[in-house]
């Protein structure tokens, strides 16, 4: 309960000007009332919140310095000390017979003791000698000096389900759920004894396995397929976590697969008018392609449709939501199984198929990356595409109610928007998000959305999550205007939160980005990586256009 | 889903802290310097509250630092993070002090020592960093500059009243009802992101 006294003794105690009997008489206040208690203990931390944030740089790079001259002066005193204290332990053994000569010898030792240790550097102002009863540090070498901060280096990591792999060695996908591919090949006999076939069987090898590593298999049997060997027709190659495998068809056609990576029904062009072709259930897929005839591409089948080459170097990944292929050389046609839909793919430029997402071309311009909303594959019932005239391209992506706080972790949350693209990771990129929030009220409470870019390290630790090791961000300051505007980081509102979130990729290649509700009712337009954009954009100023839209 | 490893990009903040006290314990006494610029502001926020001035804050967290060197062996990572850690030495260290001083100053030490074991009311310090940082937009210019002038300025109350126009007993209690406003300010905005 509050009282004038209370508020007065509190008042003073902050200020620092409580005098003894007043913080007698505040103690007692305290102990009789808890929830004085918990208001005091509220005050407290924030006072020191105010302190923290009345702190210029000066203070802090003052307090290091302070910090570390008193360690050294320290550890100087209590080298000399161990020094001294070892000498006269030493001394009595050497001294001679004589009694006197002894305690004299004893005494002009503790003299020289005294003398020397005199002779230290004061301790400056401010500055307390500890005596912390520990052991004393070795000196030190000479010290390298402070480093300087930056996004640290990238590792190689597993994924999770749903990720688009990245260039080998890739690390391993989890399996999807069974389904067949669009177009299934029927497998031949393995070992073709024809009595007397009017028609010899073809019995050429399909290629030969010329490389691989511990786990490739025939079809995902338990045989091992060894080097040199030849693939029989139709037959498929599945690798393990950690395997590799190679297969060259006779015209130098070369795939190479990745890790948990399986194909089926390889088979080299069996007649004319039928090229080659084959099916990639899951994982990932190199292919160096040698020139096809014009009406017998290679086909490549997926779960969600199939790529026709002609002649290329291509990438196909495959997992269980979508299938993504990026073209370094030549041309590549994408027809989606869903309704049919196709794409032509040129060198530099990457796909996605997937039953609801665009199958359109889009650049590997490793320095803008542009994710429109409609790009967004929706995963549970967070998330929807909204049809809004102020979004780049009229469909924006609208957070509806979640059960989780902002503060809570992303890891096991079930809904979401989940973006894949092709980055590079010899660059930074700027991350922005162009954003607006569609409720009105506390603009406390309708100002953020969590973004978590995979496999990247930033240049922020958002302090939603403390000391955890959350590499998310909770972006803010999407309040600050009625209307859509670009924010990065975590924002005061209506204030620049500074440098903004910039991340960096551990492999170049395809990325996942995802986006989580920590507020309802924010749209979502685009989501805009960039090498270049250093400084928040223009709130009017709309995402840079898509190469090929 | 499958569970990501969250180590990607780079080690948490915890283990970059490690890194520096392995570093430190090997004998590269500039990797402190390090853990100092990092830890400086939890440790300022810890005591902030149970100092009587900036001078006196500055003076404990440079004896906090300066003792937990002496202490980085006892350091046992297996028993958790290090900040907790090196939060409670700086407690410690500050209660050694006011134990130093005379016998009524040591009233509300325990308030020091409650803050050790505790919850804290606000609870991370820089997640409450933030929420206060929105709280200060939301208090209009008059205010905005007494807060200013008590914390960046180091101002007293009888100072800003004569600059106010007020007495100091009203300025006091001007001051007092802000740090409320701004306290249930804060808790307000917590209680909003973070989970049960």
């Amino acid at each position: 309960m509050s009282s004038p006294e209370l508020e007065e003794l509190l008042a003073l105690y902050f200020e620092g000007a409580l005098d003894d009997a007043g913080a007698a008489r505040l103690e007692a206040l305290l102990a009789a009332d808890p929830r004085a208690r918990g208001r005091f203990e509220g005050l407290a931390e924030l006072e020191g919140l105010l302190r923290v944030r009345a702190t210029n740089e000066e203070t802090r790079d003052r307090l290091v310095g302070q910090v570390t001259e008193s360690v050294r002066q320290e550890e100087r005193r209590r080298a000399l000390t161990h020094r001294v204290m070892d000498t006269l332990r030493k001394s009595p053994s050497t001294a001679p017979a004589s009694a006197w000569y002894g305690w004299a010898a004893a005494a002009a030792a503790a003299i020289v003791l005294i003398v020397l240790l005199a002779r230290q550097e004061p301790v400056k102002p401010n500055h307390t000698a500890v005596a912390a009863p520990q052991p004393v540090p070795t000196p030190p070498p000479t010290p390298p000096p402070l480093p300087i901060p930056q996004i640290p280096p990238p590792k190689t990591l597993p994924h999770e389900s749903a990720t688009p792999l990245q260039v080998p060695p890739a690390p391993p996908l989890p399996r999807p759920d069974p389904a067949p591919a669009s177009s299934p090949p029927a497998p031949p006999p393995t070992v073709p004894p024809p009595p007397v076939p009017a028609k010899p069987p073809d019995t050429r090898a399909v290629a030969i396995l010329i490389e691989k590593s511990e786990g490739a298999s025939l079809d995902g049997s338990r045989d091992l397929i060894r080097e040199g060997s030849e693939l029989p027709p139709g037959r498929g190659l599945e690798t393990a976590a950690r395997g590799l495998a190679v297969v060259h068809f006779p015209d130098r056609t070369r795939l190479e697969l990745g890790p948990e990576t399986a194909l089926r029904g390889i088979s080299d062009r069996e007649k004319k008018g039928k090229g080659k072709r084959l099916t990639v259930l899951r994982g990932t897929l190199s292919a160096d392609v040698t020139r096809q005839p014009a009406d017998e591409p290679l086909t490549i089948a997926t779960p969600h449709g199939e790529v026709r080459v002609l002649g290329t170097s291509l990438r196909v990944s495959v997992d269980a939501a979508q299938t993504a292929v990026s073209v370094k050389e030549g041309r590549v046609k994408l027809i989606r199984a869903k309704d049919g839909r196709s794409a032509d793919l040129s060198a530099g430029h990457y796909a996605i198929l997937a039953p609801d997402l665009d199958p359109s071309s889009r650049s590997m311009n490793a320095e803008e990356v542009v994710l429109l909303a409609a790009q967004g594959r929706i995963v549970g019932e967070e998330w929807k595409a909204v049809s809004d005239r102020r979004a780049s391209a009229g469909v924006a992506l609208e957070a509806g109610a979640t059960a989780f706080k902002p503060a809570e972790h992303v890891r096991a949350r079930p809904s979401y928007v989940n973006f894949t693209f092709f980055a590079s990771a010899d660059r930074e990129y700027r991350v922005w998000l162009r954003a607006a929030s569609q409720a009105t009220g506390d603009p406390w409470n309708r100002d953020l959305v969590t973004v978590d870019a995979w496999h990247a390290g930033a240049n922020l630790k958002c302090p939603y999550f403390g000391t955890s090791d959350q590499t998310c961000v909770v972006f803010g300051g999407i309040s600050s205007t009625s209307a859509y505007s670009w924010v990065s980081g975590f924002s005061a509102q209506g204030k620049d939160a500074g440098a903004p979130l910039t991340v960096r990729f551990a492999q170049t290649g395809l990325q996942t980005l995802r986006l989580y509700v920590a507020h309802p009712s924010i749209r979502v337009d685009a989501v805009w990586l960039s090498v270049f954009q250093v400084t928040r954009p223009p709130a009017r100023q709309f995402p840079p256009p898509l190469e090929g839209k | 889903m499958r569970e990501r490893d969250l180590r990607e990009g780079g080690m948490t903040r915890d283990d970059e802290l490690r890194a520096r006290i392995r570093k430190v314990l090997s004998g590269d006494q500039d990797a402190y310097a390090e853990i100092v610029s990092s830890c400086q502001d939890a440790v300022r926020a810890a005591l902030g509250g149970y100092c009587r001035s900036t001078g006196e804050l500055e003076d404990a967290c440079h004896k906090a630092f300066v003792q937990a060197y002496f202490k980085l062996s006892d350091y046992d990572p297996r028993r958790g993070a290090f900040l907790p850690w090196l939060l409670a030495v700086a407690r410690n260290a500050m209660l050694e002090e006011f134990r130093r001083e005379k016998a009524e100053t040591r009233r509300l030490q325990r308030y020091v020592e409650r803050a050790s074991v505790r919850t804290p009311v606000l609870g991370d310090v820089e997640l409450a960093t933030q929420a206060l940082e929105r709280c200060l937009t939301e208090i209009d210019g008059a205010d905005a500059e007494i807060i200013r002038a008590r914390y960046r300025e180091d101002r007293t109350c009888e100072e800003i009243a004569g600059t106010l126009g007020k007495t100091a007993v009203a300025t006091r209690k001007l001051m007092q009802r802000l740090r409320e406003r701004l306290r249930a300010c804060v808790e307000k905005r917590l209680a909003a992101v973070q989970g049960s």
